[in-house]
């Protein structure tokens, strides 16, 4: 089998895409996206049409209109070939408690065609990887959520994908295991050299780790960019004082400045220094105390959170 | 990664440039896995017992009937009956083993692992089914074996005597095949509805436990008892026996062609069913 270099293809490609479920859920409607090589986040509440998605491009269900590709591929005709370079770690348990790691995730490298010697090797590497050493000759049922989300992981990542499709990989950890699985994602994606499309429906979360972003609400496409051009604008200074802060937002909107109020804080959109300087001016004019003034890593939620300044944001200023 | 004491070198993940193989190899694999969870290998000792106890049983019966047959020269249960006799061991071996194939999978929800690799739900299903056949046939053969190796050993006729056994030990084998197949392919589309063990393994004996007094007693009610007596999985492997191989346990006459097609049509039927719940697995 020739394997194809991932640098030159698309991941994900499709056009129109449409599912509707036997009972007639639209899951997606006229979905066309192309999902570029990177750490991609794939974003949308529960229920939105993610792991719709990720089924259709496993070749696992089909459309019931327009098309998709994967690795330039049809998943539903060149099956094995999709198969055999997709890595796929479902969002639920899937795990036989009576195995042990070690040996489940050997089977499932073999499943996924590596010649029986290969298969022990890469699992117990993949496994060192995702971080279990000794446990992985433990039977699965006694670890822990995390452990298991690793295991999954380990399964998904055995065989040497081109492509990780990880639905919700951080569901059930603690933050602290959240914190640990989004960095392993992250080191896959670019340590490891393997494109990831990573499902959740916190963006805040996998925002950091991803390269770009697809959004998808109600099975429509909500938007889909590279991270870089997401946030492209240099971003947002957060002011809060402790009083008149309406009068303060008059005064910077007066002076040019495009200011949205958010809980306490005013979030200003921040051009060059002379902002500061705006701003600056501004609090001393009103005399009120400044509690707060710092540059706020732009989160990508602001950007969905409201469709029409999203928009704005992202095509540069209206 | 290596710890500070560590000597473990993380030389860092690495690439796989090998060969990849295809379905036919997984096909495999996931049989040879599947005979190896079916007789408990590579698992703790609980789940070696019963497989290992059924097989040991049936090994003993024949070892039984060799010994006594060839210390008074009595021909107490030939192969092919040896067989049918055991059949109530494969049932309780099936009843066992498909839930452990199958029914394990679907409670634990690894099916979706499964259908993202390049294996079908069909080549899946069918390397369970082969896996299971293959499980009960490795439990029923061996008591052939011992048959014959202690019968042509002891034999007072020469070579003619071990030729003899060899066409009798051919026939059992030819029952072992005929009775592994039927009954595991009736046995896994049961197993396969229920992703609780206990539920799957009643189901399996349901099939064959509760079939067998109702074509008793159908029989009983009938002109031709061969024909309602086909209700019985049991009934229907054995007359297949008795046409084809000699058995005399079930004597069904005239009925053996019609044992024969309606045993071929049930065990395509059943193939057929399992093939088809595989594919309504929902992933």
């Amino acid at each position: 089998m020739v394997r194809r270099s991932v640098h030159d293809v698309t991941l994900i490609e499709s056009e129109s895409l449409e599912k509707r479920y036997g009972g007639g859920t639209l899951a997606l409607a006229d979905l066309t996206v192309s999902i570029e090589p990177g750490v991609v986040g794939l974003v949308g509440a529960n229920g939105a049409g993610k792991s719709t998605l990720i089924k259709l491009a496993l070749g696992l269900i089909a459309p019931t209109a327009g098309r998709i590709r994967v690795l330039g591929l049809d998943p539903l005709t060149d099956v094995e070939q999709v198969r055999s370079q997709v890595g796929y770690m479902p969002e639920h348990d899937c795990l036989p408690p009576d195995m042990t790691a070690a040996e489940f995730v050997t089977h499932m490298g073999r499943m996924s065609g590596l010649p029986a010697a290969t298969a022990r090797e890469r699992a117990s590497e993949t496994l060192r990887h995702v971080g279990l050493y000794e446990e992985r000759y433990r039977a699965i049922g006694g670890y822990s959520t995390g452990m298991k989300q690793r295991v999954k992981l380990a399964q998904a990542l055995v065989h040497d994908p081109e492509l990780l499709l990880l639905d919700e990989p951080t569901n059930g950890l603690d933050p602290e295991g959240r914190q640990a699985m989004l960095g392993l994602v992250q080191r896959i994606g670019t340590e490891f050299g393997i494109s990831v499309v990573v499902c959740s429906h916190l963006l805040g979360e996998i925002e950091r780790i991803c390269t770009s972003l697809v959004a998808i609400e109600g099975g429509r496409l909500l938007r889909s960019d590279s991270l870089s051009a997401m946030t492209q604008q240099s971003g947002v200074l957060a002011v809060e004082v402790d009083e008149r802060a309406d009068e303060l937002v008059a005064r910077l909107t007066a002076a040019g400045l495009d200011v949205r109020v958010q809980g306490r804080e005013l979030l200003v959109r921040f051009d060059d220094d002379l902002t500061y300087d705006v701003i600056r001016d501004a609090v001393v004019d009103l005399d009120v105390s400044l509690h707060r003034l710092e540059q706020r890593r732009h989160q990508v939620a602001d950007l969905f959170r409201d469709p029409a300044p999203g928009s704005e944001v992202s095509h540069g200023r209206s | 990664m290596a710890g500070p004491e560590g000597v473990i070198h993380d030389i860092g993940y690495q690439r796989y440039q090998g060969h990849r193989l295809g379905r036919r190899y997984a096909m495999w694999s996931l049989y040879v896995h599947s005979l190896r969870t079916a007789f408990g290998l590579g698992r703790g000792f609980k789940a070696k017992v019963l497989p290992w106890t059924l097989t040991a049983a049936s090994g003993i019966a024949g070892l039984v009937i060799m010994i006594v047959s060839t210390q008074t020269g009595l021909q107490l249960v030939g192969y092919v009956d040896l067989v049918g006799n055991l059949t109530y061991v494969a049932i309780i071996l099936l009843a066992v083993v498909a839930p452990e194939l199958v029914s394990r999978d679907i409670g634990n929800s690894v099916m979706p692992l499964y259908l993202a690799r390049p294996l079908s739900s069909a080549d899946y299903a069918l390397s369970k089914l082969a896996a299971l056949i293959s499980s009960v046939a490795l439990a029923l053969g061996p008591a052939m074996v011992i048959m014959f190796a202690g019968n042509a050993f002891s034999t007072k006729t020469g070579m003619t005597g071990v030729l003899d056994h060899a066409g009798q030990f051919g026939q059992g084998m030819a029952a072992v095949a005929i009775h592994s197949v039927v009954l595991a392919a009736l046995a896994l589309p049961l197993a396969s509805l229920s992703g609780r063990r206990i539920f799957a393994s009643t189901l399996v004996l349901a099939l064959f436990l509760i079939t067998a007094p109702i074509a008793e007693g159908l029989a009983e009610l009938s002109r031709t008892p061969e024909l309602p007596g086909m209700i019985s999985p049991t009934n229907l492997v054995q007359g297949v026996d008795n046409w084809l191989l000699g058995g005399a346990n079930h004597a069904v006459g005239v009925w053996g062609p019609m044992h024969g097609v309606v045993t071929l049509f049930v065990t395509c039927a059943a193939v057929g069913l399992l093939l088809l719940r595989y594919r309504k697995v929902s992933v």
